[in-house]
């Protein structure tokens, strides 16, 4: 089964905007603060898996009333140490239990070298073995899941590669090696052209848009110290045009897909959250909107 | 190959105690350390030892942020320079191993316990206080609590049930009784912690020396009679009415709370 069928033969997939279900305003969303005003939720599992307390329970009740996405940071899919067993049984008895979540995600990256859990996305090589390497990791973690597998883009400051569109060159090559999705993150395209001096659109043109299952969108910050060259992705302020337009151009060829507004840092109130969102959501919509032009030029 | 060397020395850079001033010395020599071949290291950027330190700054300060988080009080105590090198000793040494990132402060514990107790640079509370912190998220965070009550009435000859996350914390300081500025007096302290089944937040009750030589022995199973004699043997204190009535009334109190549901 090609991993489209796999996603469509899972749950109904939802599209718009979304925004992740942060600890902050878990509470909130429960008592139905954002009902009606978010097309679905992502969360991180790896922040309810064998954990108790209100957390499960709240999360229980609002998968009740949205659709939730599962998007993990912890796999460390590219990393050398073999694949943590345990935790991927766990993963999976709380997907199984908890959600019908169409797949799971997690980046293009290693977190974890000789038993020694980091806690963050460190990049990869990009090159063929690294591409094979961790393709096959991706195929056996979509094995042990028992769902699709969807693989995120990073921001990286240190390119492991000779030229910079390598990297575009070394997604495409996991896709296809591992027959997965990509979680095309156009912030992570629009931080890395920018640090590292390329055209995000000659990027993005490389990568196969029938592969392009969800979309992430976020804010991010300048380094905070002599080093004012780097921006770094933060996840920590609000999105920048040139982010929205990278989104545009993608929806305007795919169609509609989830878009997952994320914040991470600087965790804003809920309200202003919800309003972020749908000005991003105007955005989509107009893009959308184009598509749909563009489909009905074509008939 | 290649690419397994230069994630072992990505790794290496962020991991290592010694990596900051290796890689500043010579970025192309710690590649070439690691096994990386020449004409990779050839390729690198420029920038490439200040990228490392950027990427090494970004984890630390991640696993700092959240051990100061949950720890307040300790890291106000520790100071901002001594807990960067208290993580850069914990990542070298030993390093978070669960993939759950909550859990990473009480890894860190674990690493610092040994240490810290033997450190006269640092408050002798400091142990004390920091684990005292870390059980709020402990207990709250427990996959354990909320199970179904046996439904059998407290009875002499059985151990008892108890919420899954009561658990009795003792420490040589009052250190719930330390606020940001000042530090916790030097007194045997008995803390019962649970999470309140419906609001699930974490409680603390602070137990009398005959509560907790009680409980000590009923979270190790044995029955309640035994629990109580032997309570009472500990302390010198007779088994009599006063001491039973009191224990009556414990025992109702918790019962009450929902951390004690019956006889086992
Ligand atoms: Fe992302």
């Amino acid at each position: 089964m090609s991993f489209r069928a796999g996603i469509a033969a899972r749950a109904a997939v939802p599209t718009g905007v979304g925004l992740g279900l942060r600890s902050t305003f878990l509470a909130e969303v429960d008592r139905g603060a954002a009902d009606g005003r978010v097309p679905f939720w992502e969360i991180s599992p790896d922040n309810y898996v064998a954990r108790g307390g209100s957390r499960p329970v709240r999360l229980a009740r609002v998968a009740e009333r949205f659709p939730i996405l599962s998007h993990g940071l912890s796999l460390s899919l590219g990393g050398l140490d073999p694949l943590d067993g345990e935790f991927l049984q766990g993963l999976r008895g709380f997907l199984d239990a908890s959600l019908p979540a169409p797949w799971h995600s997690d980046h293009l990256c290693f977190s974890a070298h000789d038993g020694k859990m980091l806690h963050d996305l460190l990049p990869l090589p990009w090159t063929t073995a690294s591409a094979k390497r961790v393709a096959a990791r991706v195929r056996e973690v979509s094995e042990r899941l028992g769902r699709p597998m969807l693989v995120e883009n990073i921001s990286y400051y240190l390119p492991l590669g000779s030229t910079p569109l390598d990297e575009a060159a070394f997604v495409v090559e996991v896709l296809e090696r591992a027959d997965c999705g990509l979680l095309l993150d156009v912030n992570n395209v629009f931080v890395n052209a920018t640090n590292h001096g390329f055209d995000a659109l000659e990027w993005l043109a490389k990568i196969p848009l029938d592969r392009v299952v969800q979309l992430h969108i976020a804010g991010h910050e300048f380094w905070d110290d002599e080093r004012q060259d780097l921006i770094i992705d933060t996840h920590g302020a609000p999105v920048r045009s040139e982010v929205d337009a990278l989104l545009a151009w993608v929806v305007e060829r795919t169609g509609a897909l989830p878009v997952l507004l994320e914040r991470d840092e600087n965790i804003p109130p809920l309200a202003e959250l919800l309003a972020e969102r749908d000005r991003v959501d105007s955005v989509y919509q107009a893009a959308l909107a184009r598509h749909a032009a563009a489909q009905g030029g074509a008939a | 190959m290649s690419e397994e060397a230069l994630i072992r020395a990505f790794a290496a850079s962020v991991i290592e105690l010694d990596a900051p001033a290796a890689v500043k010395a010579d970025v192309r020599e710690f590649f070439a350390r690691h096994g990386v071949p020449p004409e990779v290291v050839a390729g690198l950027p420029e920038a490439a030892a200040e990228r490392l330190a950027i990427y090494r700054t970004m984890v630390h300060s991640r696993l700092r942020a959240a051990v100061a988080e949950f720890l307040p009080k300790t890291a106000a105590r520790l100071g901002r320079p001594r807990l960067r090198q208290q993580i850069e000793r914990f990542v070298a040494e030993a390093a978070p191993k669960a993939p759950y990132f909550w859990r990473l402060t009480g890894e860190f514990l674990n690493w610092a316990g040994p240490r810290w107790t033997e450190d006269a640079t640092l408050p002798d509370y400091l142990l004390d206080l920091a684990r005292h912190e870390w059980s709020d998220a402990e207990v709250g965070n427990d996959p354990a609590g909320g199970e179904a009550a046996s439904g059998k009435p407290l009875a002499l000859d059985q151990p008892v049930q108890f919420d899954g996350t009561v658990r009795l914390h003792r420490y040589a300081w009052a250190v719930h009784r330390a606020t940001e500025t000042e530090a916790p007096e030097a007194e045997a302290t008995a803390l019962l912690l649970y999470r309140d089944r419906k609001d699930h937040q974490v409680k603390v009750l602070e137990l009398t020396p005959r509560a907790a030589a009680v409980t000590t022995r009923l979270l190790a199973r044995e029955p309640l009679q035994a629990a109580l004699m032997e309570a009472c043997a500990e302390l010198g204190t007779p088994l009599d009415d006063e001491f039973l009535a009191a224990m009556a009334g414990y025992f109702a109190d918790l019962a009450e709370r929902g951390a004690l549901l019956g006889a086992a």
